[in-house]
C-alpha cells in the first residue's frame, strides 16, 4: 500500500449506485468504526472511504499447491503477479475444505486484524472492503457451500439448479438457474453464517419436506472460513469463459449424437479433438478433468470456424447455423470478460443483453439443453 | 538517484542480475551517479528480508506470511 501511494500509483476505486454514479465517500475510518459489524465482513458503510482488497484461492502448478493470493484493487494493473501477495501455500492434491481450513486457521485472523484495524493511505485511514475471488470449488470451500451439484448451486442467489417435482415450490418461489428472466432473491452474509450453523442439524432431524429441509440450510453445510457476503464474491471471469466455451464444444458433439446417433456422435468428437489440436492450436490438460487452461478458450473462440464447419458435414444446415450464432453471441459476451477496467453503465447494459440474448437463443435452438451440473 | 533498497527493487523488475549490475556500474563509472555498490546492494537485501512484513511462518498447514496486515500495508 505504501508503495504504490509513494510512486503515485494509487488509484481511486468507486462503488457505484443503481444509476451507474459514484458514491461520494467522504467519512474516515475510525477506532469506533473497526468494531462496526460490517466493517468487519470486509464490507463497510457506502459514505466509508475505503481501499478495496481481493483474497483468491487458486490450485495448480506441479505439483499441485493451493495458494491464497491477496490482491489490491486500487492500481492500474491489479492481476499481474508482482502487484499481487503471496499469502500463503501449502502442497496438495485437493482444494478441499480440510486443506484450506488448516491454512485458513492461521490466515482468517490476520484478515480480520486488517479489517478491524484498516489500512494508512497518504496518511488517512481507511476501511477495507474485501472481495472473495477464486474457482467456483474453492469458493464453495471457503463459503463454505456444498458445491455446484446442489439444489441451490448459486453461491450468491437461492434460484435453484433446475425444474424438479420434488422442489417445485421452491422453483416457483425463487425460480430455477434455468430461466432468464425474473427478479432473483439474494442471498445474504447472515444465512452463510446461520445456515453454516444449522444446516448440518436440520440434516439430521429429517422431517418434513424436501423444501422444507433444502430452506434449513440452503445447500450450505459449514460456517464460512472467511467472512461471507456473496455479493462480494465471485468467480475469476477467465473460468467462466473456459465452462462457457466447454460447454459449447460439448453441445456440438451432442448435436450429431441426437441428429445421427451415438456411433456418428464418437467419430465426430475425435475428429473435433484432432480438429483442435491441430487447427486452433490447443492441446487439453491433464489435470481440470482434461479440459483446457488459461488463454485457450480465447483462441478457441476466436477459430470457432474449425468446428463450425466440421459440424456442417453432419447436421442439417438449420442447425450448423444455429450453433454458429451461438458461437457469434458466446464470442459477444467473452470479450468484455478478458480485460480488467473500469466499465461504463453502456457497457453493463450490453453485457446483460448480450447474455441475455445468448442465453435464449441457445433456450430457443437447442431446447434439451441443460446448463447444470 | 533511489535509495539501495529501491535498487534492489528496481533490479528485480528489470530481472538484471548481480554480476550485469556489477559490470555496468564499473563500465559507466556508477559511482559518480550514486548507483549501490554490490556490498551495499547485498546490505540491503539482508535489510529488506529482516523486515517483519517479509517474514514468513512454516508448520504443518504450509507456508504463510506471518503479518498479512503489515504485508499489505508495505
Amino acid at each position: 500500500m505504501s508503495a504504490p501511494c509513494a510512486a503515485e500509483r494509487f488509484v481511486e476505486r468507486h462503488v457505484y449506485d443503481e444509476n451507474f454514479e459514484p458514491i461520494v465517500k467522504t467519512a474516515l475510518f475510525t477506532d469506533a468504526s473497526g468494531s462496526d459489524p460490517r466493517v468487519l465482513l470486509g464490507c463497510p458503510p457506502l459514505n466509508m472511504k475505503e481501499v478495496h482488497l481481493t483474497v483468491g484461492v487458486d490450485k495448480g502448478g506441479c505439483p499441485a499447491t493451493v495458494k491464497i493470493i491477496v490482491g489490491f484493487i486500487n492500481q492500474a494493473r491489479p492481476n499481474i503477479p508482482n502487484n499481487t501477495i503471496l499469502a500463503a501455500d501449502c502442497p496438495c492434491e485437493k482444494d478441499n475444505d480440510a486443506d484450506l481450513n488448516a491454512m485458513l486457521r492461521t490466515l482468517a485472523p490476520q484478515v480480520i486484524t486488517l479489517l478491524t484495524s484498516g489500512l494508512l493511505v497518504n496518511g488517512e485511514r481507511r476501511a477495507v472492503r474485501l472481495f472473495r475471488k477464486g474457482e467456483y470449488d474453492a469458493l464453495c470451500t471457503l463459503l463454505g457451500h456444498k458445491h455446484a451439484s446442489e439444489t441451490m448451486p448459486c453461491l450468491v442467489c437461492l434460484r435453484t439448479r433446475s425444474p424438479s417435482r420434488e422442489h417445485h415450490t421452491l422453483d416457483a418461489e425463487y425460480l430455477t438457474l434455468q430461466d432468464v428472466t425474473g427478479t432473483r432473491t439474494p442471498r445474504s452474509e447472515r444465512q452463510y453464517a446461520s445456515h453454516g450453523r444449522t444446516g448440518p442439524i436440520a440434516r439430521c432431524n429429517a422431517t418434513g419436506t424436501p423444501s422444507e429441509l433444502q430452506l434449513a440450510h440452503l445447500s450450505v453445510s459449514l460456517t464460512p472460513l472467511l467472512p461471507a457476503v456473496p455479493q462480494q464474491s465471485f468467480v475469476v471471469p477467465l473460468h467462466i469463459a473456459l465452462g462457457v466455451n466447454g460447454r459449447l464444444l460439448s453441445l456440438a458433439t451432442e448435436c450429431v449424437i441426437r441428429w445421427k446417433g451415438v456411433a456418428a456422435g464418437m467419430r465426430f468428437a475425435h475428429s473435433l479433438a484432432a480438429r483442435l489440436q491441430s487447427e486452433v492450436g490447443v492441446t487439453p490438460v491433464p489435470y481440470h478433468g482434461g479440459g483446457f487452461i488459461v488463454r485457450d478458450c480465447h483462441r478457441i473462440g476466436d477459430k470457432n470456424d474449425v468446428f463450425c464447419r466440421l459440424l456442417l458435414l453432419e447436421l442439417f444446415e438449420e442447425y450448423h447455423t444455429a450453433y454458429k450464432r451461438g458461437w457469434l453471441l458466446c464470442n459477444r459476451v467473452r470479450k468484455p470478460l478478458n480485460r480488467a477496467a473500469i466499465t461504463t453503465a453502456d457497457e453493463v447494459k450490453l453485457f446483460r443483453a448480450d447474455a441475455g440474448a445468448f442465453d435464449a437463443h441457445l433456450q430457443s435452438a437447442f431446447t434439451w439443453m441443460n446448463i447444470s451440473p | 538517484m533511489p535509495s539501495a533498497e529501491v535498487q534492489v527493487g528496481l533490479l528485480q523488475v528489470a530481472g538484471l542480475s548481480q554480476r550485469g549490475f556489477a559490470r555496468i556500474l564499473r563500465l559507466f563509472w556508477g559511482r559518480r551517479i550514486g548507483m549501490a555498490s554490490a556490498a551495499e546492494l547485498w546490505q540491503a537485501r539482508k535489510r529488506m528480508e529482516a523486515l517483519t512484513a517479509k517474514q514468513i511462518t512454516v508448520d504443518a498447514a504450509g507456508a504463510h506470511i506471518s503479518n498479512l496486515s503489515l504485508a499489505v500495508q508495505e
